[in-house]
């Protein structure tokens, strides 16, 4: 049967791993080559490596930094972060990427999605989105959250889906960094209605906040980065715990 | 040396590397004449059946792969690159594939989130090939793929679950085929890929 997915993420900046509260107060978390070693001996699934300010700074993703971990790394790894163009996808997949995250560029200009998954595979295109919950709905945030747009979280996934992307990688904006859990409600809501998978991000802070993903929030992964960073737990734990309440996860 | 096709499809840098890694003396090759020199081949593939047949004959590589796999050559097929080993394949359009192993391959048709990726297990159905050796029932590998290989039972040598069973390592007198992505696979990817590469055989 198909593992759930656990997946450390390393947001970057200044060749630095970061992370905030609500994408702020960034605070360094470590050297990515380092982590990025280290989770892969932890048994983690899958890595994602975010340079988180490209599209603030108007610039390409940092490649030479995002290629040294894809070196030393025999694990699927994405790699994202002011991603705006085809030949940035391929640039990117060249550096060892087996996917591509995209975020800004897709809100700009969604054609990307069917663009990259024409020449890359379907497999290899990853939408981030960035959500915020405002009354009773959430809207897509873009340029690393810092803007408000006016797309409903539900209808872009779906359109990204239709697109011809691959996976979503879903974060709370709410919950980001600040261990409260994943926004539920709305990753399942996504979930259970697009047919490629979707990551949970943002909000994990105990165990249950893994199983609650998966069971509550039919997700198909869960990605996670100061609870990792900050060593609250190892992902084996995380693994070993999921295996305790009946999911299944690579051992 | 180990030659790695490049049919243009795809990206071969990370099977290079995983190469790299297990100290296997490989070289990525673009024309069938480089072939001369190798032991062993390797054919990898990120894409779909039909683009693979097409660009495996474009470059020249489909008459040549067939004389050498009559030659006793181990060739390891991996994902798209397994699966055009087989008879015939009917993704987009139906397309003649190598036919080096009798077999068809075909869409999942399950109510599952298609690709069918992430990791899986390993199901051994015999237990004395080398490729596996070293290697646990139930190991875990990765996996991306829409598309499954329906052969004979004689054929293949572990299968996977994802609703239904399907045929995820094959192996034919010289020929191999892997429906996942060792190089991505972690240790049990790279202990496959020594087995083939250094397997005396």
């Amino acid at each position: 049967m198909l593992a759930k997915r656990i997946i450390p993420c390393l947001d970057i900046k200044n060749n630095r791993v970061v992370k905030g509260v609500n994408f702020n107060n960034l605070k360094d978390a470590g050297h990515p080559l380092e982590l990025a070693i280290d989770y892969e001996k932890q048994n983690a699934d899958e890595l994602v490596f975010l340079d988180i300010s490209a599209s603030l700074e108007n610039r390409n993703t940092k490649i030479e930094l995002a290629q040294s971990v894809a070196r030393k790394i025999f694990i699927p790894f994405t790699i994202g972060g002011g991603v705006s163009s085809l030949d940035s996808m391929i640039k990117i997949v060249k550096a060892g990427a087996d996917k591509v995250a995209l975020n800004s560029a897709v809100i700009k200009n969604p054609d990307l999605i069917q663009q990259g998954a024409k020449e890359l595979g379907s497999q290899c295109i990853v939408v981030a989105i960035d959500i915020k919950k405002y009354g009773n709905r959430w809207f897509v945030h873009n340029l690393a959250g810092s803007e408000k747009t006016d797309l409903d979280a539900f209808e872009w996934a779906k359109k990204v889906a239709d697109l011809g992307a691959g996976e979503i990688i879903l974060t709370s904006m709410d919950r980001d960094g600040t261990q409260s859990g994943f926004d539920l409600e709305i990753t399942a809501k996504i979930s259970k209605t697009v047919r490629i998978p979707v990551i949970a991000s943002g909000g994990v802070g105990k165990l249950s906040h893994f199983s609650d993903a998966f069971k509550i929030g039919y997700a198909d992964g869960a990605l996670a980065a100061s609870v990792f960073h900050q060593g609250i737990f190892s992902i084996s734990e995380v693994k070993k715990y999921l295996r305790s309440q009946a999911i299944v996860t690579r051992c | 040396m180990i030659a790695v096709i490049d049919y243009r499809i795809g990206n071969l840098y990370n099977l290079k590397n995983a190469l790299d890694k297990i100290d296997a003396s490989s070289k990525i090759v673009t024309s069938p004449k480089e072939l001369a020199r190798a032991k062993k081949i390797i054919i990898p593939g990120v894409s779909s059946f039909d683009v693979a047949m097409r660009n495996f004959k474009h470059y020249g590589f489909y008459e040549k792969i067939i004389e050498i796999a009559h030659t006793g050559i181990p060739i390891l097929g991996v994902c798209v690159g397994m699966q055009i080993l087989f008879s015939i394949g009917e993704e987009n359009t139906t397309t003649k594939g190598l036919n080096l192993i009798k077999g068809q391959v075909k869409k999942f048709t399950i109510p599952f989130k298609i690709p069918h990726m992430g990791w899986n297990q390993l199901s051994f159905t015999k237990d004395d090939n080398h490729l596996l050796s070293g290697l646990e029932n139930g190991a875990w590998v990765y996996f991306v793929h829409s598309y499954f290989v329906e052969t004979s039972a004689q054929f293949s040598i572990a299968t996977t679950d994802y609703q239904q069973t399907f045929c995820s390592v094959c192996a034919h007198k010289n020929i191999y085929g892997l429906q996942f992505h060792p190089e991505k696979s972690q240790k049990n990817g790279l202990k496959i890929l020594s087995n083939f590469c250094f397997n005396k055989d």
